[in-house]
């Protein structure tokens, strides 16, 4: 068995990558992808702790998870798509006429 | 069957839902039937809901819902929603209420709002319904999972709902910031659950999310002050959740949103979804992590504070009326978190009679203050949206002499803004003054809470200068030459005739309202 904390810094460093194409990357689908790799290492702590603890609950939050994912990703491409409609494109930092 | 007819009131909200999404294809010429089951679903809902309250209207039917509701106070923990890990009582019930209401003056207001002709009118009542639903399982979840759900499921709405009108650059935009704030919070939070489930020992059982058995085995007992995976756990929970909630470094989105949504969508994100982050806090931080508040409470004191001061000074310069009530709802907001550190002094000495009165006065005051600012925003953010829908800008300018053109929407502004401003007769006052006394009776626990209560009352004292302000350009600039009286939209002037109702009405009725919030707060802490 793949030691707990091999899967834990994995989820660590899944969270680093989500959250620094969150902040550095300016396409809008690029930012969705990096939403949904936060998720997954999400997914990926519950699945580790369930494996870990032996407790059958963590694998059916992950599934879970995996649905609101879908769910997610689904209204944010509707979302990005009405954007491209009007704006004519998905480059965030080009999308900016509310100021505070 | 038997206790799950508790989830009478979100059934028919789906119910009404699903089936205004499908008539949409046969009525999309006739919205205003689309408009009257849309409301009337929300009407039953709400009924249905006081009737859990106790109003005894279906015992006719031989339903008796009230006898339903479930009662910590006799030890009632088994009822079986528990198994869907869904509890209603007085507290849930009164979110419930709050959301209800907020829709209800939010689709009343659409009438008048949404042109005939727009497409897509039955999605929008649809998604409406559903994110009250979304809301109200939040408020009633016993369970970090069902609640990151329920969560989920009124966040999802709201994004749709805010590109509803998709030919609009301005709401476009707003969705999509929404959008990625959101989601990027949903999954901090759900990144914080994990580890949460990961750290807390369930022993055996399945239940290692569950609020109660949080609860009972995250104390100071088993586990040392500032435990690294604690704190990383709860420092995502903070975030994720005061993304929702726009507390201080993360508010930049609320006043874009806010502006650029179509402003009946504002009004129900302002005075609605805004209250599903703080029913969450108080859920996750008073309920679950209260045994560890050491590891929370100066940093969500210190949130409370800077999130007052920056809300109120950043409202100042804004030109745009919408942007203003953006930024004062972010304030109070603020007001609302100081009830989290105090009602955290609950649990340091649980006998202590005084720890416990002041727990339970925290929490009245933050949930009058939730009800109060339900009204409250959600009627200003409408009687913007009636002055719109007369062609006039949400720009502070364009409102000069607006008692002389629509009398009825200046009066009712200037109702709502005293009251968000805390001035006496008003239901706002009611609700700082509890908050705010709680917090220094709070002082024998530790005298710094004193400081939330100073802010506080500085902090309102600011935020008079941008109300009147709306005022001032309202009732004593004379209107442009040739600007002559308009007619407002009907639908939207009942709706804020409503929200108008309730915030000069509370005061008459604040005993009655009191004695509910306080067996509401007995029962949240389960005292």
């Amino acid at each position: 068995m793949i030691p707990l904390e091999y899967e834990l810094i994995l989820s660590s460093l899944l969270l680093a990558i989500g959250l620094y194409g969150i902040l550095a990357r300016k396409n809008g689908i690029i930012v969705l992808m990096s939403i949904e790799i936060i998720l997954n290492a999400a997914v990926l702590n519950f699945v580790a702790f369930s494996a870990y603890k032996g407790d059958p609950a963590g694998g059916v939050f992950a599934l879970l998870a995996i649905a609101v994912a879908a769910a997610e990703a689904a209204v944010g491409l509707a979302v990005f798509l009405s954007i491209y409609q009007t704006h004519g494109t998905i480059e965030l930092d080009k999308v900016r006429f509310l100021r505070w | 069957m038997g206790n799950t007819l508790v989830f009478l009131p979100e059934a028919v909200l789906v119910a009404t839902a699903l089936a205004s999404a499908l008539l949409g294809f046969a009525w999309s010429k006739r919205p205003a039937a689309l408009w009257g089951l849309a409301l009337t679903g929300a009407v039953v809902s709400l009924v249905l809901t006081f009737d859990l309250m106790g109003l005894g209207l279906t015992h006719a039917l031989g339903l008796d819902l009230w006898n339903l509701v479930a009662d910590p106070a006799q030890g009632d923990f088994t009822a079986e929603p528990t198994n869907l890990r869904m509890r209603v009582d007085a507290f849930s019930l009164f979110f419930h209420v709050i959301f209800l209401f907020v829709a209800i003056l939010a689709i009343l207001a659409s009438r008048g709002f949404l042109k005939r002709e727009e497409p897509h009118q039955a999605e929008y009542y649809a998604l409406m319904l559903l994110a009250v639903v979304g809301m109200m399982f939040t408020a009633a979840a016993t369970d970090l999972i069902v609640l990151f759900l329920a969560f989920e499921t009124s966040s999802l709405s709201t994004f749709a709902l805010v590109a509803f009108r998709k030919k609009d650059a301005n709401a476009t935009e707003a969705a999509v910031k929404f959008f990625i704030i959101g989601a990027v919070s949903s999954a901090i939070i759900l990144f914080g659950i994990s580890i949460l489930y990961g750290v807390v020992d369930s022993q055996g059982s399945a239940r290692a999310t569950d609020l109660d058995w949080l609860r009972a085995s995250l104390t100071y007992g088993s586990y040392q002050e500032f435990e690294a995976p604690l704190v990383i756990a709860l420092v995502f929970l903070i975030a994720g959740f005061g993304f929702k909630v726009a507390t201080v470094p993360f508010h930049m989105w609320a006043p874009d949103v806010y502006h650029g949504s179509p402003t009946t969508v504002s009004a129900f994100l302002a005075a609605g979804s805004k209250k599903v982050g703080i029913v969450a806090l108080f859920k996750v931080f008073l309920v679950g992590l209260i045994g560890i508040q050491v590891d929370w409470v100066l940093a969500i004191a210190v949130l409370a504070i800077a999130t007052q001061t920056v809300g109120n000074i950043l409202a100042i310069p804004q030109r745009s009326v919408k942007r203003m009530l953006a930024y004062s709802s972010i304030a109070q907001a603020g007001y609302i978190l100081i009830a989290l550190p105090v009602g955290a002094v609950a649990l340091q000495d649980a006998s202590n009679p005084l720890a416990r009165d002041v727990a339970v006065a925290a929490i009245v005051g933050a949930l009058l203050h939730v009800l109060m600012h339900a009204a409250m925003k959600g009627g200003a953010f409408l009687v913007v949206a009636g002055v719109e829908t007369r062609g006039i800008p949400d720009d502070v300018e364009a409102y000069r002499g607006l008692s002389k053109r629509m009398p009825f929407f200046a009066f009712s502004m200037t109702i709502l803004l005293l009251s968000l401003a805390g001035i006496p007769p008003l239901g706002g006052f009611f609700s700082k003054f509890i908050l705010f006394s709680s917090a220094v009776s709070a002082m024998p626990f530790n005298g710094w809470y004193l400081a939330l209560a100073v802010s506080g009352v500085l902090n309102s004292a600011l935020s008079l200068y941008y109300y009147a302000r709306v005022i001032w350009y309202m009732y004593i600039l004379e209107p442009e030459a040739g600007a002559s009286r308009i007619d407002a939209p009907r639908s939207i002037g009942a709706a804020v005739l409503v929200a108008v109702a309730v915030v000069l009405l509370a005061s008459f009725v604040m005993f009655f309202l009191v004695a509910y919030l306080t067996q509401a707060a007995t029962v949240f802490f389960g005292f």
